[in-house]
């Protein structure tokens, strides 16, 4: 059985201006681009139920709310309350503050939400420390990767919401050799950021 | 818990199991279902969903430096090489030149005289060309 995200609303259609050159998905959305925010949905979501997910929300919760964020975001675009889309961040905030606030009200685990604003800080301050260390650990390591390997895993992330399949055409691969080659890499990756918890 | 997931369920979740097409939907669900009964792996779950943010990161921070690094180190040696190339060539032509030859009389013509003047003249530079 195979799952295919899509926004929860029903958008309208995307706006015209085929000819004219593509302007960056964020300004189509900002205009009502239909198009431009399945796309943009496409590529982010995936960050931001991971945020949630580390933040100790349980993952078929995090994917709700990561939809709902989505959902608020597009409502305020119609509303004509964003003048600025800066993505994943904004989503990823929207999603939090969802998450806040319903840990709030009890429906939602939210490991931080108890804590006081100096120490949820300190929390956060201490987390991107470490967070960085294990960043150049990571890098270091993905440098000792073959050609191939590097080429795939940054083909990988560098176009969220791409699959294997599309990657695999881009890189000249079968399908099976990406999975692979990404299992591999992401194994090596995964030893030096082994969770350091704060 | 026996059937506790394994780490490459967790990892298969945050990489293939957050993709927009997700192939293996009963996988995905049975593995939310039992994180969601499980804090031992809710815990392991939250750990790697950070971890994958890290390598996420670390991929797409810099996507080109290490080839851009590498690549600028083949162009520094290239340019080395060929800088190093040239002068050898040209080192190697300039010895395979012959000297300038000195001017004889049975070389000269009234229509070249102006040439062995020039070679004359440029003996004065060099006082060994010409002598043996």
């Amino acid at each position: 059985m195979t799952r295919t995200l899509t926004l929860p609303l029903r958008l309208a259609e995307a706006t015209d201006g085929a000819d004219a050159e593509p302007a960056p998905l964020e300004e189509r959305a900002l205009a009502g681009d239909a198009a431009a925010w399945e796309a943009l949905f496409r590529r982010y979501n995936r960050r931001v139920v991971l945020v949630l997910l580390a933040r100790g929300v349980r993952a078929d919760v995090a994917r709700d709310l990561a939809q709902e964020a989505w959902t608020r975001l597009i409502e305020k675009q119609r509303r004509d309350q964003l003048r600025l889309l800066r993505l994943p961040a904004l989503a990823i905030r929207q999603a939090l503050f969802l998450a806040a606030d319903r840990a709030r009200r009890g429906d939602v685990r939210y490991e931080h939400v108890a804590l006081s604003d100096d120490a949820a800080a300190l929390l956060d301050l201490e987390k991107q420390l470490a967070d960085r260390s294990r960043l150049a650990r990571a890098r270091a390591v993905l440098a000792t990767c073959s050609d191939s390997q590097q080429r795939v895993f940054r083909a990988i992330y560098a176009r969220p919401g791409a699959t294997a399949a599309e990657v695999a055409v881009e890189v000249g691969l079968s399908v099976q050799r990406v999975r692979q080659i990404m299992c591999e890499v992401r194994k090596k990756l995964r030893a030096v950021v082994e969770d350091v918890d704060v | 818990m026996s059937d506790c997931l394994t780490a490459s369920e967790l990892a298969w979740y945050v990489t293939d199991g957050l993709s927009p097409v997700v192939c293996d939907l009963e996988r995905a669900d049975r593995i939310e279902a039992h994180a969601a009964g499980c804090a031992d792996c809710a815990g392991a779950l939250a750990a790697e969903a950070r971890a994958e943010l890290v390598i996420d990161a670390a991929a797409t921070a810099e996507p080109l430096a290490l080839p851009r690094r590498r690549a600028a180190w083949l162009g520094a040696l290239a340019a080395v090489a060929g800088i190093v190339l040239v002068v050898f060539i040209g080192r190697a032509v300039a010895g395979d030149r012959p000297p300038p030859r000195t001017a004889t009389a049975a070389d000269s013509t009234p229509a070249d005289a102006g040439i062995g003047a020039l070679a004359v003249d440029g003996d004065i530079l060099d006082p060994d060309v010409g002598t043996n």
